[in-house]
């Protein structure tokens, strides 16, 4: 049962990047538009596709229409699409066709990207374990679907949503959890493909091949395409169709041409804020190759319609588009000061900058010293054979284009974030780029550089594959149904146990208020709740709630009935909580000891600790 | 003497160009080799603590 919905959720992701398909490959044929190239142009389409409803399902969101308008919106891609249909099946024959042609290595390397594609978007279909998404990539979404289009002041990185979340939002609209985690692992496919065409660009099949294969056995990518549950992977395959579309820019003067680019960028800027830096990035490149103001203007439009709506939204709530980061100009009065340093802290926006170390960034090779992880190891290819591509392949717009969206993303990351895992959106670029620096070197190089060469690739491609097979292989085994869901998440999600718990306290209480919980990861709570860490609480400000009286009028407001410790308060907050147990107001009803992760997850170190729910007496 | 080409009308001495081309190519070549093992090495020399601290209850466990 569990692999029949594992094949239907894959199979529906599938139908849905058809259908973006159809809608794209009809808006492209009113524009006139036509890139000749059947692989690129089919990636162009999709890309154009999923923008447009990304922006579409915003207006749905807002308009509270979401159960009924998804629906309709698919059926109306479909439609519009239908009389696409001969010719996009005519590009898919000949795409297959060209594949089924190729040379014995090029089959094998067709085989082993499909290969790693199904387990990758096998391990997908997992339940959701995902950190940040059970805190907020689902979270938010979730909580929109049960309250309605609204700030959630109580989950500050809920402002942090995107256009991408639309997606996330649409598969649970749908009823469908692994739907919403099949739409997230789309892009890393359909990025792939965007490496391999861009790369295809300078070297042979077989090396573009190769580029497709690193980018998706990438430890990061492996991550972000399986059991993450975030969105990044969409700014990846929208950035690599930008590279390819915006090198056309010189040879075709066509508005229109200048309107797609500008809307591929919106759609990465509406992503996510880091998002407006690869915007940037693409501009600059587009403005270098067009040479027109004109054509800049019309590309800039068509980046703000396709991707201003998260920055408009947070605008009305709260006067910042950037919510919270510019608040401490725009709004002043209405800072939670520990939670905006939290928030800079978590990402890495009050990091420290050196030219020594931002030169790193483009390079893929800026690591945390102090606290290094594997969400930044995105192996040495880019470090190794980025630069033996600026100085060995011709400078081609491609080249120019690349380049300048590499470099301007990586070194606009470090500037503004510190992170090095937020440049993910121009890995597929910096890849086809490294591989091709890798190909010149092979081609004119002797046997000693030759077998170097072979043996970098060979051996972060083999310690990929491993660790992909022994990273992803307990959320395969739940996906095909070898482990039950109900032990998967107790193993695998943090805060699970202690979510369930709550659940079955306060199944049937619904109606009677909310429960303030500090832990983090929310998902999987069925209970109204509101979020109250400190650290990432908006409306927990620990300045305005420093007495028993200001904690009661909060109840009162947010319809606090129980209140979770798990075990302990947050620091800032712990004194007028425990003076109001001592005084009765907070009266302990449930306790159990549950477990969880103490420290990272994939170290496996787990602890116990005592839930409490208590009351809140009026 | 060259009859044709863009060295056309000027005068070489070809083995030895040759030897000279021969020698620049391999110098470039040693550097980038060099390079290819150094950036590599500083590379994971970054993530050695990394992995040895996921590794090595890995490898204790194993053993066990």
């Amino acid at each position: 049962m569990a692999l029949i919905a594992t094949l239907a959720a894959l199979g529906a992701a599938g139908l849905f990047c058809f259908l973006s398909i159809l809608a794209g490959h009809r808006l492209f044929r009113w524009c006139a538009l036509d890139f000749g190239n059947d692989t690129e142009h089919l990636l162009y389409c999709a890309a154009l596709g999923v923008v447009l409803f990304e922006a579409a399902v915003f207006f749905l969101e807002a308009a509270g229409a979401l159960r009924v308008g998804i629906p309709l919106l698919l059926v109306a891609s479909a439609v519009a699409g239908i009389w696409e249909l001969p010719l996009v099946y005519r590009r898919l024959a000949l795409l297959v066709r060209r594949i089924l042609s190729g040379t014995r290595g090029q089959k094998l390397l067709f085989a082993a990207i499909l290969a790693v594609l199904l387990f990758e978007g096998i391990a997908a279909m997992a339940p959701l374990t995902g950190s940040d998404a059970m805190h907020y990539h689902f979270a938010a979404p979730s909580q929109v679907l049960q309250a309605g289009f609204h700030p959630d002041f109580f989950i500050t990185s809920s402002f942090l949503t995107g256009q991408g979340h639309l997606l996330i939002l649409t598969g649970l609209v749908l009823g469908s959890e692994k739907l919403a985690m099949g739409l997230l692992y789309l892009p890393g496919l359909l990025a792939a493909t965007g490496a391999a065409c861009l790369a295809r660009r300078w070297v042979s099949r077989e090396w573009a091949l190769l580029a497709a294969l690193a980018f998706l056995l990438n430890p990061v990518v492996f991550w972000q395409i399986s059991t993450a549950g975030v969105p990044d992977l969409w700014m990846a395959f929208f950035a690599v169709a930008a590279v390819l579309l915006t090198a056309r820019a010189r040879a075709d003067c066509s508005p229109a041409l200048a309107a797609a680019c500008g809307i591929l960028a919106g759609g990465i800027a509406g992503t996510k804020y880091v998002g407006c830096i690869f915007a940037a990035a693409i501009l600059l490149a587009f403005a270098w190759e067009s040479r027109s103001l004109k054509r800049s203007a019309v590309f800039l439009s068509g980046a703000l319609v396709a991707g201003i709506w998260p920055y408009a939204r947070n605008f009305v709530w709260t006067g910042d588009p950037v919510f919270p980061f510019a608040s401490r100009w725009l709004a002043p009065s209405r800072v939670n000061g520990q939670a905006l340093a939290s928030m800079l802290a978590s990402t890495g926006a009050s990091g420290q900058r050196s030219i020594a170390h931002l030169w790193r960034f483009p390079f893929f090779a800026a690591v945390d010293r102090a606290n290094p992880g594997f969400w930044e190891l995105f192996g040495p290819f880019c470090l190794v054979f980025f630069p033996l591509f600026l100085a060995l392949i011709p400078r081609t717009a491609y080249w120019r284009v690349a380049v300048i969206i590499t470099l301007g993303g990586g070194l606009g990351i470090g500037l503004t974030s510190g992170m090095v895992r937020f440049a993910l959106p121009v890995l597929p670029i910096a890849l086809a780029a490294a591989f091709a620096g890798a190909a010149a070197v092979t081609a004119e190089g002797g046997r000693i550089a030759r077998g170097l060469v072979a043996v970098t690739i060979a051996g972060f491609l083999l310690f990929s594959a491993g660790a992909l097979a022994v990273y992803a292989r307990p959320a395969v085994a739940a996906a095909v149904g070898l482990t039950s869901r109900e032990d998967y998440l107790q193993q695998r999600a943090p805060d699970y146990a202690v979510s369930k718990f709550v659940n079955r306290i306060l199944a049937g209480k619904e109606n009677e208020g909310n429960a303030l919980v500090f832990f983090r990861h929310v998902y999987y709570l069925k209970v109204p709740y509101l979020y109250g860490n400190t650290e990432d609480s908006w409306a927990v400000d620990p300045t305005r709630l420093a007495t028993p009286e200001a904690w009661r009028e909060f109840f009162r407001q947010n319809r606090i009935r129980w209140v979770v410790r798990s075990p302990q308060y947050p620091k800032e907050i712990t004194e007028p909580l425990e003076q109001l147990e001592r005084n009765g107001e907070l009266t302990p009803i449930a306790r159990k000891d549950v477990t969880t992760f103490q420290g990272m997850r994939i170290l496996g170190i787990r602890k116990t600790l005592t839930a409490i729910i208590c009351q809140v007496n009026d | 003497m060259q009859s044709s080409g863009p060295l056309a009308g000027k005068c070489y001495n070809l083995p030895g160009l040759r030897e000279k081309m021969f020698r620049r190519i391999k110098l470039l070549e040693l550097l980038a080799c060099l390079w290819i093992i150094g950036a590599q090495t500083w590379y994971y020399a970054q993530f050695a603590e990394l992995f040895r601290s996921v590794l090595q209850p890995i490898l204790r466990g194993l053993w066990r």
